[in-house]
């Protein structure tokens, strides 16, 4: 979904709130998220009023960034006001209207945010009392957008506490606060709990790693005349008076008479903590030092050292410090105030806020266990661990923007879609998008359309019962297995422009060839959840069949070489077949989770190197209703045998032909072919010659809207594949309008008809034994009800709505504890047109011999984002003019080229930027070189990175 | 009481130009549709202050939001604080040309030492300058040091701007 975040000021400008909601934001672009941050140029807190800007500062902010997937719009503050802010404003808005409105404002932000909230899905808002925050609600209401906010608020704090603030954060769909403690505080104030979500806050743990802590302590035990038998106590924070230094300097005071004890005062001095400092007494200040602020590492390495780390103050709204000191395995001392009894738990101590004693001797307490320190250290480190990590709070913050969003957004992507093209996969896809849209989902479909005279790539928008659907058009020539019918880069940039515009949570895939197996990686790289439900054999087998000719199934791997060893198309020449093979699965391993509704299918990808670890088997579903209601007519008295489907040669139509030759009382049947086909004519002409036309008909092809006039007219269905089929959907409706299956024994199917139960099994092709199986319901027609009824049975339980719950389950992908799939194989990019015979007995020869899993992908092919995971770029088309490899070394890659291209070659040794090779053997020993030898290879990578600059400025010619 | 008169007054009337200005600017980009392809989205220095010889870093990041890679120019150029007459406070400059992928965000570290020429880092590549010029003004005191996008053509993009100061 699309999220558009608003606050003051964005990092790497340092404060709380700011941490919080970059961090946050981070993970949600990491779980798929489309997030935008609007924010204006400011680094310190001071510029928020201040004019000029900073004499000496470090830092300046531009109008756009990137930051880890997160769009980033920095608008210019505008200028304070002053006089009239003092004079008239404050009057108005903050004595009467109780409305903080100072600052800081920028025109630009509020001029452009109202686009921009436009086009979310959910405006969320940070941080009172800032007023982006009222700006922004008001656009969010008046184009009735939802709205989140968290206010990072401090009850009892006069800027916080007012009525405009409550009001605000009544009116959003969602509050999101850090602390058990600030929820309640939100409840107490008659806001809906329901609405309220604790997230938490959060560190980094790898940030608080000690850096030389050895030498470190050393130095800071000499420096500070550290003992063996001191306790060290820190406190860390800016040093104020509500801080409760005051209180804990006379407690360490008053226990260093009782033990030895030294306190450690890091942080930001004020003029009173200076006053308060300066009148402590040189023995006084040996056991209270002031450390001024330290550095991160200096802090990290003394909350190391500590043995208590102290915040004895008046309110903290979280205490991110307890986390800091917890991480490193130091226990904490907090006070019963605010949110601080939450946080601590059990993992620490607490005391009474400003009491002296009862500081001290919590204090003495404390360090007189060092077991039950060091225990709750531990304990400490391990709630960091589990609950206050960034990749937690980023979780529970997603589960509050979905909760208050409601719904989630998934794209359908098909070839085609109804009503213009119905086949099982497209009715399947179709009936999933419709159940999902009941379910509560906003669903839309991208599918590809067949038009030779409409403009290729085209886009048109439809709405197909109540769904919408963007069709995009595709020519013959985008289907064709002989063809690149796997890889189209304008189909993958329509595809963008949608995402862009949709925002998707998840992207559902269906039959992809033809539209762009790449369509996976245009996904991907926005982190956007995927799926993929497997159909058929397409992500193997270019034909998707595995028949090898009409009757042998391919049963080995990587065998394309037998049926179509290389591609060829409008672009590329020559390609090896396995290519095509490597690419598939490339895109497959990036995808979250493949969906098969049989097992067969599932292991035979699985077989071939796809999808293991994230196969899941969930059947296909049915209407049960729509086909449990069909009143079966009575007919003429003859049993009524159909087939239902596409009337070609894998669907083993003429077995049926043969086998009615062995059947002996034909008159007491009748066959009907339902459906088209390239073989219909042929299987009439057959029917007419041997005489078989008075009792074999052919209605044509039905209408899925009519389907249940075929099954109203059907006794026994007739599957005889020669092909090893998934889960045929004819057999799913036949099932469920209790009707008997006669199959053949391929593929998924035997998963769905059960042998003399539901229906009978045969061996593909066998004429006389599928004869023998209808025979077995002519003698004994009681047998095509009781069959019927098992199979209604057996299938009721697959209904639509029950599978597609359990594929959604799937959609709830976790990205951002690290289980986003990637390339994880090493993957050689080919550039070039053409890949030269040497290029592909290479290929072919380091396949078979080198024992490593490499993916061989044109580099065309791939995103550029993965391009650069690649291991070698291998120009595998000897005529490659240099000027065409450019563009690819500017990805820094190390070079394999053929030594036969002199230009290249010279390329090669100019900028020692890769190796070149001779034949075939040269090639494979080359690449095997390059994958092994990770530094050289890394090296050549800069050569020919630095050589991409090198033409560029003209210092180097191709 | 005549001066504060004035002061009051004039505060008062800078006020009022500056609400003013803001409600035209609020209404022209209400009005008005952004496209940023190219952006120079951070300028920093590791520290404001620093001596001759020391190695000095700044790191900067060029964004490309354009569906196409892109070449840009970089200008650090680098001046006296206050005077921004070339040959009276011009200090030196260095430019370098880079190229961003598309979509995405180019970090380039600049190294300068204040005696010699600068280096810039691009994905730990060294590279030295395409030009550059260094005038004869002392490294002593406060500096500007501007970071200016150009595009490829040289058409100014954005321009961010630090203060450094060079102590003996």
């Amino acid at each position: 979904m699309r999220i558009v975040g608003i606050i003051q000021r964005y990092p790497p400008a340092v404060g709380g709130s700011e941490t919080w909601c970059q961090e946050v934001f981070r993970r949600l672009a990491t779980a798929g998220h489309n997030v935008s941050i609007l924010t204006m140029n400011i680094n310190k807190e001071e510029e928020f009023w201040r004019e000029p800007l900073d004499e000496d500062r470090k830092t300046a902010f531009g109008r756009m960034a990137l930051d880890q997937g997160i769009s980033v719009r920095r608008y210019k503050r505008s200028l304070p006001i002053h006089s009239v802010y003092h004079g008239i404003l404050r009057l108005f808005l903050d004595k009467l209207l109780k409305i903080y409105f100072y600052g800081p404002h920028s025109a630009e932000m509020y001029g452009k945010m109202w686009r921009e909230i436009k086009r979310a899905d959910i405006v969320f808002l940070n941080t009172v009392p800032y007023p982006h925050n009222f700006i922004a609600y008001a656009f969010a209401r008046l184009m009735k957008k939802k709205t989140i906010i968290v206010p990072h608020f401090h009850p009892g704090h006069p800027y916080h506490e007012r009525r405009t603030h409550y009001s605000l954060l009544k009116n959003c769909d969602g509050l999101i606060t850090v602390t058990p403690f600030e929820k309640e505080f939100f409840e107490s104030k008659s806001m809906c709990s329901e609405k309220i979500f604790v997230t938490g806050n959060g560190i980094n743990p790898d940030l608080y790693l000690p850096v030389d802590l050895d030498s470190f302590r050393e130095n800071t035990i000499k420096k500070f005349k550290i003992k063996n038998n001191d306790n060290l106590v820190i406190y860390l924070g800016r040093k104020m008076p509500e801080k409760g230094i005051a209180f804990l300097i006379d407690a360490v005071k008053s226990l260093a008479s009782e033990m030895a004890v030294k306190l450690f005062l890091a942080g930001p001095s004020f003029e009173w903590f200076n006053e308060l400092y300066g009148g402590l007494t040189e023995s006084e200040k040996e056991c209270i030092i002031d450390m001024g602020l330290l550095s991160h590492s200096d802090k990290v390495n003394m909350l190391h050292m500590a043995d208590l780390l102290v915040l004895p103050s008046k309110f903290e709204a979280f205490g991110i410090v307890f986390l800091e000191a917890w991480i490193c395995g130091t226990p904490v001392l907090g006070t019963y105030e605010g949110a601080m009894p939450g946080v601590v738990g059990d993992e620490g101590f607490l005391c009474k806020y400003g009491d002296t004693d009862d500081l001290r001797s919590v204090l003495s307490l404390a360090l007189s266990d060092m077991d039950t320190l060091k225990e709750k250290g531990a304990r400490g480190r391990e709630k960091v661990l589990t609950h206050y990590t960034w990749d937690k709070i980023g979780q529970k913050a997603e589960e509050a923007v979905n909760r208050t969003a409601g719904r989630k957004k998934i794209i359908f992507c098909c070839n085609s879609y109804p009503p213009y093209f119905i086949g099982g996969a497209e009715l399947i896809a179709h009936t999933q998008a419709k159940t999902l849209k009941k379910l509560g989902y906003e669903v839309t479909i991208f599918a590809g359309e067949i038009n030779n005279n409409r403009e290729r790539y085209s886009l048109r928008h439809d709405t197909f019962e109540e769904l919408s659907v963007t069709r995009l058009c595709l020519h013959d020539r985008d289907f064709s297995a002989g063809n690149f019918n796997f890889t189209h880069k304008e189909v993958e940039s329509r595809f963008n422009d949608l995402l862009d515009e949709f925002s998707p949570d998840i992207v559902h895939f269906h039959n992809i060839v033809a539209l762009s197996v790449g369509l996976i990686q245009t996904a991907a790289k926005r982190n956007i959840p995927t799926l993929l439900t497997l159909h058929d054999y397409w992500g193997i087998c270019h034909k998707n069949t595995l028949m090898k000719n009409e009757s042998d199934i391919c049963e080995e791997e990587c065998p394309c070489t037998e049926c179509q060893p290389f591609i060829s198309g409008e672009r590329w020449g020559g390609v090896p077949s396995i290519m095509r093979r490597d690419f598939i699965a490339c895109q497959f391993d990036l995808l979250d989770n493949l969906v098969s509704p049989s097992k067969y299918l599932a292991k035979r990808y699985v077989k071939e190197g796809i999808g293991e670890g994230k196969m899941n088997v969930i059947p296909y579903g049915i209407d049960v209703e729509r086909f449990s209601k069909i009143k079966k007519s009575c007919g003429d008295g003859r049993i009524r045998f159909s087939f239902i489907g596409y009337i070609g040669r894998h669907k083993g139509v003429f077995t049926i032909l043969d086998a009615l030759s062995y059947i002996d009382n034909r008159e007491e049947i009748v066959i009907n072919f339902f459906g088209d086909g390239e073989q219909k004519e042929e299987l009439m002409r057959l029917v007419q010659t041997k005489g078989f036309d008075d009792f074999v008909r052919f209605p044509g092809k039905v209408d899925n809207s009519r389907i249940e006039e075929v099954y109203c007219d059907t006794d026994i269905m007739l599957l005889p594949s020669v092909w090893p089929d998934n889960h045929p959907v004819s057999i799913y409706e036949a099932m469920a309008s209790s009707i008997p299956v006669v199959a053949s024994r391929m593929g998924g199917i035997p998963e769905l008809v059960e042998e003399g139960k539901t229906g009978y099994l045969f061996d593909a092709g066998n004429a006389m034994a599928l004869a023998e199986k209808m025979s077995m319901f002519i003698r004994d027609r009681s047998r095509i009800k009781e069959f019927g009824e098992r199979g209604f049975e057996k299938i009721s339980k697959y209904t639509i709505v029950n599978l597609v719950k359990e594929v959604s389950n799937l959609y709830r992908v976790d990205h951002m504890t690290g289980n986003k799939p990637s390339l994880d194989k090493t993957l050689i990019l080919c550039c070039g047109g053409n890949v030269s015979s040497d290029g592909a007995s290479a290929m072919e020869l380091f396949s078979r011999q080198s024992d490593m899993d490499c993916r061989f992908i044109m580099a065309d092919w791939l995103d550029d984002k993965y391009v650069e995971d690649a291991n070698v770029l291998w120009v595998s088309d000897d005529d490659l003019r240099p000027e065409d490899l450019m563009k690819w070394l500017s990805f820094g890659l190390p070079l394999l080229v053929p030594g036969k291209n002199d230009a290249l070659r010279r390329l090669c040794i100019d900028g020692n930027c890769g190796l070149y090779y001779g034949d075939p053997i040269e090639a494979s020993l080359c690449l095997e070189y390059l994958i092994q030898n990770e530094s050289i290879a890394y090296q050549m990578g800069r050569n020919s990175f630095r050589y991409f600059y090198k033409v560029a400025q003209g210092q180097a010619t191709v | 009481m005549f001066r504060k008169l004035i002061f009051y007054t004039r505060t008062l009337l800078s006020d009022a130009i500056k609400v003013i200005k803001g409600f035209f600017s609020l209404a022209g980009h209400t009005f008005s549709k952004e496209s940023i392809p190219l952006s120079l989205s951070l300028f920093l220095s590791n520290t404001f202050k620093t001596k001759v010889g020391e190695p000095c870093s700044y790191k900067l990041e060029v964004v490309n939001h354009c569906s196409t890679p892109q070449w840009v120019r970089i200008l650090i150029n680098i001046y006296r604080h206050g005077s921004w007459n070339k040959g009276y406070g011009h200090f030196g400059y260095f430019e370098k040309r880079v190229f961003l992928q598309a979509f995405n965000s180019q970090r380039v570290d600049v190294i300068h030492n204040w005696e010699e020429l600068a280096v810039f880092l691009i994905d730990n590549v060294t590279f030295e300058p395409d030009n550059s010029w260094r005038g004869h003004i002392a490294a002593e005191g406060k500096f500007t040091i501007d970071a200016v996008l150009y595009d490829d053509k040289g058409g100014f993009i954005e321009q961010l701007i630090l203060i450094q100061e060079i102590i003996p």
